[in-house]
């Protein structure tokens, strides 16, 4: 019965017309980013950041969230008609939706994307519902040493999830830790790592650093590989599935949904594992797996479903531990602190209106992108035609305006050319960015609880394992990383990413 | 022969790496540490410096056992970086002098250059349009307190000194007098 209390705030709080817009302002812009390839919703969510402070704290997270769930259905859209996947999670969905497309099977191909995300976002928002507040329920009972244990299980989790080298995976995230630590110490005020700079007494700023990495890097890694793009797109007609197409897709549907959820809800996974996962599954289990790779409707349903449960489960964590599996999510945090909100298991009884109105807005925004995706198609398609060489002088110049209106102060600016400078380094030394966020994010936490927990145990480090929870997740991190540095499974996580 | 010329990638960002961890733990040095029970705020800084370096120095050791297969560096586009990073910074010290519109009709119009595709016709429009676009959404609607065209821009910046100060002691009267009256 609470629930049914609980739900009608969120309600009460998602509908208000304000929240309405901004929900349909995040979906409308996420689904552009998702269909412009080269920018992704993590550079989108930093450039919006600062504009997002006036707001309140509600509104602004309603959009931020549409933003990340808006691009999944974009960036599948793109992958269907002219094989370019828009983000990284509707990668799978090109192989077969693409040949669809060239059947002229489009319209099936687009309508299946969109009532499959729909169906899974839908069931993935009622799990967060029922998942959530026991969850913070728990967490609230965690000491500093649980929570020590659970940001590492998180760390190493993020880790053995992604794709690419493991050990350079962990280097990112003990660099993110490093580069959160400058600023003063919480405990005593002492500068650390600030060069004697003022302004850098609070520490690097958040939004600096990831437009830096994400926003300038990211460009400087697409101009390596700048070609024009030539788009050739024909006319969508039929969105209407047939009975037969209706009933092959139940299947891969549900299955999609119930994998994606699972995925998303670990860190480090999300939208991008969980449509891999997804179709290698259907890809097995699937009574016409012969025909994948050549148009099969089951390829497209699938990773689809997949990709937006993961995206709706990913916030179970960020939401009610206050730790981010991806590094949209850290942002997500980030956001929440420059509101005023901390996050962890307190914003559930603290803040019910954020917390509930947020879950009813996801639900609400994925209905808008329904019903705004298939009859939008043709001015989605049309964006493409934009060229990235007109497309990226105009977020250099949104970096550089966020960058300043953090704390109208042009020293943020200088951080983020920094940090595009050191950005694109590592991804030319093949660092992938996107663990340094976590690490940043998580570093000041991570500290406060290891001495917090070190404190109260006089200085012994057995208790993270006397405590039977911290060691618990303790345990399943060391478990995680063995069985990711084990052989077999290394070859066949690789050969999951290749695919 | 090609294979061997692949390989120090990896040996590099193992150095970097490494090099990143010192750099670290050599500032950190003069923070105190504390003991285990009372950790200073050196402690953890030097715990995670010190296993910087160690995964700088694991990478670099099986970077140089692993036979050399991963692709190479690929090319630096100097020009790309040097525009867009110049531009940034630029635009960072232009900003407060030459005001918001002109510093981002700059800014776009010389990062456009880092494409290969970028043509005039193409950039100069792009640069006065998004400009505009900016400087209405960022000032007018967003308020960012930032002057439309900077006083460099102004002919009486580049005056004496003495018609400047003149018209800026009244308006520091002016925000000394109404801040009270506001709080209250």
């Amino acid at each position: 019965m609470e629930l049914l209390g609980d739900l009608g705030l969120g309600f009460a709080t998602a509908f208000s017309p304000y929240n309405l817009l901004y929900c349909f302002i995040g979906v409308l812009l996420g689904t552009a980013v998702g269909v412009l390839p080269g920018l992704g919703p993590v550079a989108t969510i930093a450039m919006l950041l600062p504009i997002t402070f006036g707001l309140p704290p509600v509104s602004s997270l309603i959009m931020l969230a549409g933003i990340y769930y808006g691009a999944q259905y974009g960036g599948s859209t793109t992958a269907i008609l002219i094989n370019l996947p828009g983000e990284s999670s509707s990668v799978v969905t090109a192989i077969d939706g693409y040949q669809m497309a060239k059947q002229g099977r489009a319209g099936p191909a687009l309508a299946t994307a969109a009532l499959g995300s729909f169906f899974a976002g839908t069931v993935a928002t009622f799990l967060l519902v029922l998942a959530a507040p026991p969850l913070a329920e728990v967490a609230l009972k965690f000491g500093p040493a649980e929570y020590f244990s659970l940001m590492v299980l998180g760390l190493v989790a993020s880790v053995a999830l992604a794709s690419g080298s493991l050990l350079k995976a962990f280097t990112m995230i003990v660099l993110g830790l490093l580069l959160g630590l400058v600023g003063s110490d919480v405990e005593t005020g002492t500068q650390r790592f600030t060069f004697d700079m003022p302004e850098m007494a609070d520490g690097l700023n958040f939004v600096a650093l990831s437009m830096g990495v994400f926003g300038l890097g990211e460009i400087l890694r697409n101009l390596e590989h700048e070609h024009s793009r030539s788009v050739m797109v024909k006319h969508v007609s039929g969105l209407m599935l047939s009975k037969a197409d209706f009933k092959r897709i139940v299947g891969p549907v549900l299955r999609g949904t119930a994998l994606g959820s699972v995925l998303g809800i670990l860190p480090g996974g999300g939208a991008m594992l969980a449509s891999f996962a997804a179709y290698t599954m259907e890809k097995k289990m699937s009574p016409n797996r012969a025909q994948f790779g050549k148009g099969a409707i089951e390829g497209v349903a699938a990773p689809e479903a997949a990709n937006n449960a993961g995206a709706q489960t990913s916030f179970i964590p960020m939401l009610t531990l206050g730790i981010p599996s991806n590094p949209v999510m850290a942002l997500m945090i980030g956001a929440m602190i420059i509101q005023g909100i901390t996050p962890g298991p307190n914003v559930v009884t603290d803040e019910p209106e954020l917390f509930w109105g947020m879950i009813v807005s996801m639900w609400i925004g994925n209905l808008m992108l329904v019903l705004l995706n298939l009859p939008l198609i043709g001015l989605w398609v049309r964006m493409l035609t934009i060229p990235y060489h007109l497309l990226f002088p105009a977020i250099i110049a949104f970096c550089c305006i966020g960058a300043f209106s953090v704390n109208n102060n042009v020293f943020d600016v200088f951080i983020m050319a920094l940090f595009g400078v050191i950005g694109y380094t590592l991804i030319k030394l093949d660092f992938e960015p996107a663990p340094l966020l976590l690490g940043f994010v998580l570093g000041p936490m991570l500290e406060e609880n290891l001495r917090r927990a070190m404190l109260l145990s006089r200085g012994s480090p057995m208790v993270f394992i006397t405590h039977p929870l911290s060691l618990g997740l303790l345990l399943v991190a060391a478990a995680l990383l063995l069985i990711v540095v084990l052989p077999s499974v290394r070859s066949k996580r690789e050969e999951a990413f290749s695919e | 022969m090609a294979a061997m010329m692949e390989k120090p990638r990896d040996v590099v960002s193992g150095v970097v790496v490494m090099a990143i961890g010192a750099g670290f733990l050599l500032n950190g040095l003069e923070l105190e540490r504390g003991s285990s029970f009372r950790m200073g705020p050196g402690y953890f800084p030097t715990v995670l410096s010190v296993l910087m370096i160690g995964l700088g120095l694991l990478i670099t050791v099986l970077a140089i056992r692993k036979p050399a297969t991963e692709s190479g560096f690929g090319g630096l586009p100097w020009k790309g970086l040097a525009l867009i990073i110049g531009a940034t910074i630029l635009f960072g010290f232009t900003l407060r002098g030459l005001g918001l519109a002109p510093v981002l009709a700059i800014t776009v119009l010389a990062t456009a250059w880092a494409s290969r595709y970028a043509t005039l016709r193409a950039s100069v429009p792009l640069a006065l349009g998004l400009a505009a676009f900016c400087a209405f959404l960022f000032i007018k609607l967003l308020g960012l307190p930032l002057p439309l065209t900077g006083p460099w821009l102004s002919a009486s910046y580049w005056s004496p000194p003495e018609a400047t100060s003149s018209v800026t002691i009244p308006v520091e009267e002016a925000t000394v007098s109404s801040d009270p009256a506001a709080t209250r």
